[in-house]
């Protein structure tokens, strides 16, 4: 495959793992150009200096969107979210096509990776009903190995150097590599006693004790959006999972860290918390929620059970 | 139990749900309302099952008991063939026509206290009486109307009280996850306590009956409505979306307008108010 066919429907998800600026023009620009000369709806969503680089590139920079990137990738849930409702709009007007090129601020394939490589994952699922092709690119100086390679597992295609798109022989299908289970890595805040332990709470306890244990360390919008989020992962809990259910909070500084564990399997939808499930029953909405508000959401499972660990505030702050 | 109660509600109006488990506990409590109802110039009215003027007897020592058509007493037997469904917009005109002939002769309105278990025992009795309570409680908020809803918990079971008393303001129910009743002058609907895992099934029943006589715009006062999680939003919009009903939730909690938008509901826009 050379070039996405955009009057067919349907998502091409293509990683570019480039070396120096060099290679990133190099696939990038005929990228843009292509989209631009066919009229597609063009974006990108890069860090300002190296939107600029690519901007001064092309020939028609005026015909690009430029998304700023802290808002858009603030969370993957969320970004699912946006870019869904983003792209149906430019369908809805008119649109033939989408391009997008788009690169996740270092800092967050350091700290949040887990779950941005499910967001990689899953957009192939949550966007294939759109006429849409994105250049996902990540800089392989600087990314780290374990990221890459799950990088090539999580894309269809891979761009070459010379502008070609190419199927990718190392692609996992979405739901396998969602079923996957790695454990998390603790927040260091974590590898401290628990501030705060509760043994099958109902829900309104659970909401009453992260207000009480907060005490000022979260502003009150980023509380209440804690609240609901932990309200909706113990009803799951108590709907859903199997007993002892056990809450633990961590308070550090500007950040609480709460787990949610239960002795269950938990979710068999291997989307769940990436995509809201259709219909109020089954627990789909409540991880989808908390996914939605907190700043990192991970989902773990292992002999004992299985854990949604919420965390809202900065963990690598100091503790 | 939290939040359950307005406090500006104190001592104001009352509309209230009271579960009894013997006789005698509901006459004691009937008789402190009705003396309540006398001692602030209002005609009461006692409806029971069983002998009128055994009732009447059980009255008759409370204070102003002699005042000329102070004290009205039906018994249930005669009002209502077994097993009677009520009619809940015409019952709720016979108390609004009541009150108004009792302003009219000088009093400072109508009290009333039932003892009403013979009117909820099948679901048929109870589907028709709840919709009259969530009416009639609108009316009371508007107008010089006070009742005292008894039912009787071992008759009843605690499920059928708990929706019952899920329509009251006020009440000896507790705990009780929320209220569903009206509020103000204007007979605004209000929504008070906490929407989560222990009203999953009881908020779509209240809605249900609350809101069957509920049309176009409805707002309803959530500001004493401590939480509300996906599926009492969910529940809210499907409700309003299958009744054509535009819902406004004014509320003071941020997350649950976020949430709203999230979920991206049709029916019911959320309102962030002081």
């Amino acid at each position: 495959m050379t070039a996405p066919d955009p009057t067919t429907r349907g998502y091409d998800h293509v990683a570019l793992c480039y070396a120096d600026d060099r290679e990133l023009l190099a696939s990038a620009v005929p990228f843009i150009a292509g989209g631009v000369e066919r009229g597609d709806a063009v974006m990108i969503a890069l860090e300002p200096a190296r939107a600029e680089v690519l901007l001064n590139a092309v020939d028609q920079p005026d015909a690009v969107t430029v998304l700023a990137i802290g808002a858009q990738y603030a969370r993957p849930a969320g970004a699912i979210k946006s870019y869904s409702d983003l792209f149906t709009k430019l369908v809805t007007d008119g649109a033939q096509a989408v391009r997008l090129i788009g690169e996740l601020p270092a800092p967050v394939l350091a700290t949040a990776w887990d779950v941005w490589a499910r967001y990689e994952a899953a957009v192939n699922y949550a966007f294939d009903r759109f006429p849409v092709s994105t250049l996902c690119a990540y800089d392989a100086r600087t990314t780290p190995p374990a990221v890459l390679d799950d990088v090539a597992k999580t894309h269809s295609l891979l761009a070459s150097p010379d502008g070609n798109h190419t199927p990718n022989p190392t692609y996992v299908d979405p739901p396998s590599f969602l079923a996957r289970t790695r454990p998390t890595t603790p927040h260091p805040v974590q590898l401290r006693a628990p501030a705060l332990e509760l043994v099958d709470p109902a829900p309104g306890d659970a909401r009453r004790a992260v207000v009480a244990a907060n005490a000022g360390t979260l502003g009150p919008d980023a509380l209440d959006d804690l609240v609901m989020s932990v309200s909706e992962i113990v009803t799951n809990a108590l709907r859903y999972g199997l007993g002892p259910r056990r809450l633990r909070l961590w308070v550090g500084v500007g950040h609480l860290v709460v787990t949610v564990h239960d002795a269950g399997p938990g979710p068999a939808d291997p989307f769940a918390g990436l995509l809201p499930k259709a219909g109020h029953d089954g627990g789909g909405y409540g991880l989808w929620i908390a996914h939605q508000l907190c700043d990192h959401v991970t989902l773990d499972r292992d002999a004992s059970g299985f854990t949604v660990r919420l965390t809202m505030g900065d963990p690598h702050q100091a503790v | 139990m939290r939040g359950v109660s307005r406090a500006s509600d104190a001592g104001g109006r009352e509309h209230l749900c009271w579960a009894f488990t013997d006789l005698d506990a509901f006459t004691a409590r009937a008789r402190d309302f009705l003396a309540d109802g006398l001692a602030a110039g209002q005609r009461v009215c006692l409806v029971a099952p069983g002998d009128r003027d055994g009732w009447v007897e059980r009255l008759r020592d409370l204070p102003g008991f002699d005042r000329p058509g102070a004290v009205a007493v039906r018994s249930l037997d005669g009002l209502y063939g077994r097993g009677a469904v009520v009619d809940p917009l015409g019952q709720v005109d016979t108390y609004a026509a009541e009150t108004d002939q009792a302003v009219a002769e000088g009093f400072t309105g109508l009290r009333v206290a039932v003892e009403a278990t013979d009117l909820v025992r099948t679901p048929a009795q109870l589907a028709a009486f709840a919709r009259y309570e969530h009416v009639v409680d609108r009316y009371m908020a508007a107008h010089p109307f006070r009742a005292m809803c008894a039912y009787s918990a071992p008759e009843l079971g605690t499920d059928v009280i708990a929706k019952l008393a899920s329509l009251h303001p006020r009440g000896n129910v507790e705990p009780l996850p929320f209220r569903l009743h009206g509020w103000g002058a204007s007979g605004t609907v209000a929504l008070d306590g906490e929407l989560d895992l222990r009203s999953h099934e009881l908020f779509p029943w209240a809605l249900r009956h609350a809101g069957a006589h509920w049309d176009g715009e409805v707002v309803i006062d959530a500001r004493e409505l401590g939480f509300v999680d996906h599926h009492g939003l969910l529940d809210l919009d499907e409700y309003a979306t299958r009744r054509g009903l535009s819902v406004v939730l004014r509320t003071r909690r941020f997350s649950a307008a976020r949430v709203a938008d999230l979920l991206g509901v049709d029916s019911v826009r959320v309102e962030q108010v002081a």
